[in-house]
């Protein structure tokens, strides 16, 4: 297989990758050739610089993409027509277009295809469902998501902070969220409220900080908060919450750190499980190819995330509630 | 300091009783004498605090005690009809919050307090919480720069009884748990909503008439941006009432509350299940003594009428958004 992006991503994924033995990183791709060297070199892999050499080599079966989401279209209707098995980073693409053309070049291939909405993997929101369809509250009322932490710097050419080439934080977020919820509830989204932070400062950009209401079909509400907005002493946080008829749940990643360490100059804390939940994903996708399974996550949950997101933004934009579905773009 | 003669008007809200409680302790505050429309919570009242004038008609208990100050604790939409009978009794007035269940009733009360030139405080104890009002502090300070948004809840269980009547309570969960949270933004960014947003889902509890759940979004004159949850979404098996979280995000640093986080975790064969039991300060009784000086020393109060009715305004402009199904902007044209 071939990795596709040597940034922060990539390397998670590669991770998860060299641990199975059914699977064998042979290429790593990058725009920059030095970034793809540094990676390769760890995974014992060939650097590439050269996007259809990581792609069309007979060599590879499967291609994995983490480059920024403004590439994606482009790079994933390419695998898909050369029938390459694609797993495809989160949000699909930037608009619901580019996320239509990637869905129909799948559907015309037998190749397995997934979008890496990892959430859905995460061993606490696996739990969080588990009880949920185990009916331990009962109906679902009122969602709360918090997903907030300090910009993301990692990214090349400082990808993130070009709003038309990252949507912001209601779509490359959040979107982990709406994912997440319309799973959990197995339900679709009839309107969305948002807003997004109007003030700006420093390197602080309108659309780093924003709060969504969803208003879903069966009659739950959600709320949901993004951010990259915070200092970077704040810790990246995940807060979950469901209240149901019979019950309520809440999660914290804060709350559910099993191992801290203090140095002299920082703290490490973890919560480390025998496998994360991008082990998960990844072993996941690996299993559905060689059994030829459905994957779990299908090419329209991936759309109508980036639908839910994409009224989000547009509602910020509009000081409107949005109705979904969404007519075209 | 002299001494502050109170009443109380009404045990309908829960808080009466810590109320009660804390006047019985505060050296500078005596409670003379009780009302309540009902019988039995009257009997009980004023066997609890030893309290023997009681009186089951307020306008006795204005006339022949020699008062300085009501506490008022009734069902929230009787708060006005109290309060008027009490400001024209001369009476200074700390009423419990949402000041009212419409305008009409909270801008009279402001009225009339001034009128008869008694003081009319906001029982918006969460001013005077410690970890609250170090937030304004730290805000007054500039340690975080200019705000760019606020996250708050106050979550709870539902507190039953009159709460779930319509009329009575003039709404549920809305009306109930934004107030408490919007005074907070309005007092952290020293400006005015000027437009809220609020959708509430299907009920929780089915059988309840009022909604007992919500999510609001504000936006602020000055360009913050806000949330409000404040549903009633603890369940009675929860291991606490509720909370106040707030999440003030500023330009240079951001600020988290857990307000009632100061408790310790029990639990016992006795009450067979996990509680969480506060031993963090309890605000009631500075909000009570911050009173008491306002009215010795002529102060304003912290809290205002004002306060009290641009709070209800967010709450009833919630309820407009969710009957409209868009946003509603303020100052509200109902």
């Amino acid at each position: 297989m071939s990795i596709l992006g040597a940034g922060y991503m990539g390397r998670v994924h590669a991770e998860s990758w060299t641990k199975l033995d059914c699977a064998e990183v042979i290429k790593v791709y990058s725009r920059n050739l030095s970034r793809a060297k540094s990676l390769a070199r760890e995974i014992a892999a060939q650097p590439v610089n050269d996007i259809k050499e990581a792609i069309l080599s007979g060599e590879v079966d499967v291609v994995d993409i983490c480059l920024p989401t403004f590439l994606h279209k482009e790079v994933a209707v390419k695998a898909l027509k050369a029938e390459k098995h694609l797993l495809l980073e989160k949000p699909i693409a930037l608009t619901l277009n580019e996320a239509k053309e990637i869905i129909n070049a799948a559907e015309k291939t037998s190749s397995k295809f997934m979008v890496a909405h990892c959430l859905r993997f995460f061993p606490e929101y696996a739990k969080i469902k588990q009880l949920l369809d185990s009916h331990s509250i009962g109906d679902v009322r009122v969602m709360r998501a918090y997903r907030i932490g300090t910009y993301p710097t990692w990214g090349s050419d400082n990808w993130f902070s070009n709003l038309s080439k990252s949507g912001g934080v209601l779509i490359d977020l959040m979107i982990h969220d709406f994912d997440f919820m319309r799973w959990l509830i197995g339900d679709e989204v009839e309107r969305v409220y948002a807003q997004v932070n109007e003030k700006v400062a420093g390197h602080l950009r309108k659309g780093y900080h924003a709060m969504a209401i969803l208003k879903f079909k069966g009659g739950a509400i959600a709320y949901a908060e993004g951010s990259w907005a915070l200092p970077a002493t704040h810790p990246f946080t995940m807060y979950f919450e469901v209240a149901g008829t019979k019950g309520l749940l809440t999660y914290s990643n804060r709350k559910g750190l099993t191992c801290k360490a203090y140095y002299e100059k920082e703290v490490q804390e973890l919560s480390p499980t025998s496998k994360s939940g991008y082990d998960l994903e990844i072993e996941h996708f690996a299993r559905c190819i060689l059994m030829d399974l459905e994957p779990m996550i299908k090419p329209i949950d991936a759309y109508n995330a980036l639908e839910i997101a994409i009224a989000a933004k547009k509602s910020a934009e509009t000081n409107r509630p949005v109705q979904q579905p969404l007519r075209g773009d | 300091m002299e001494q502050i003669n109170f009443a109380i008007l009404s045990f309908a809200h829960i808080h009466a009783w810590n109320y009660a409680r804390v006047l019985k302790k505060l050296q500078h505050a005596n409670l003379v004498a009780i009302y309540d429309d009902d019988f039995k919570r009257l009997k009980k009242a004023s066997s609890t605090f030893k309290v023997e004038k009681a009186y089951k008609d307020y306008r006795k208990l204005l006339e022949r005690e020699a008062i300085d100050a009501v506490i008022i604790t009734s069902e929230n939409a009787r708060h006005a009809e109290l309060a008027l009978a009490s400001a024209e009794a001369g009476k200074h007035i700390l009423c419990e919050k949402p000041i009212a269940t419409n305008l009409n009733d909270s801008d009279e009360m402001i009225r009339t307090a001034e009128k008869n030139d008694v003081k009319l405080q906001i029982a918006f104890v969460m001013r005077y919480h410690p970890a609250t009002a170090e937030v304004k502090k730290l805000i007054e300070e500039d340690s975080i720069g200019n705000i760019i948004s606020i996250t708050a809840t106050n979550h709870g269980k539902y507190p039953g009884e009159w709460f779930g009547d319509p009329i009575l309570a003039g709404g549920g969960a809305i009306i109930d748990h934004t107030v408490h949270v919007a005074d907070l933004i309005r007092w952290y960014t020293n400006d005015e909503v000027s437009q809220v947003y609020a959708e509430a889902g299907e009920n929780i509890r089915p059988e309840l008439k009022v909604e007992d759940n919500a999510l609001i979004l504000l936006k602020m004159k000055k360009g913050i941006i806000a949330s409000i949850d404040p549903s009633w979404s603890r369940p009675d098996e929860w291991p606490f009432w509720g909370d106040v979280y707030l999440f003030v995000v500023g330009e240079r640093g951001c600020i988290v509350v857990d307000a009632f986080s100061q408790h310790i975790q029990i639990a016992s064969k006795e009450n067979r299940k996990l509680t969480y039991s506060y031993y963090g300060t309890d605000p009631d009784e500075e909000m009570i003594k911050s009173f008491i000086q306002v009215i010795t020393r002529d102060e304003e109060p912290l809290a205002s009428g004002f306060d009290g009715r641009q709070a209800l305004e967010i709450a009833l402009a919630a309820y407009e958004s969710i009957k409209r199904r868009k946003p509603v902007k303020l100052p509200l044209n109902l």
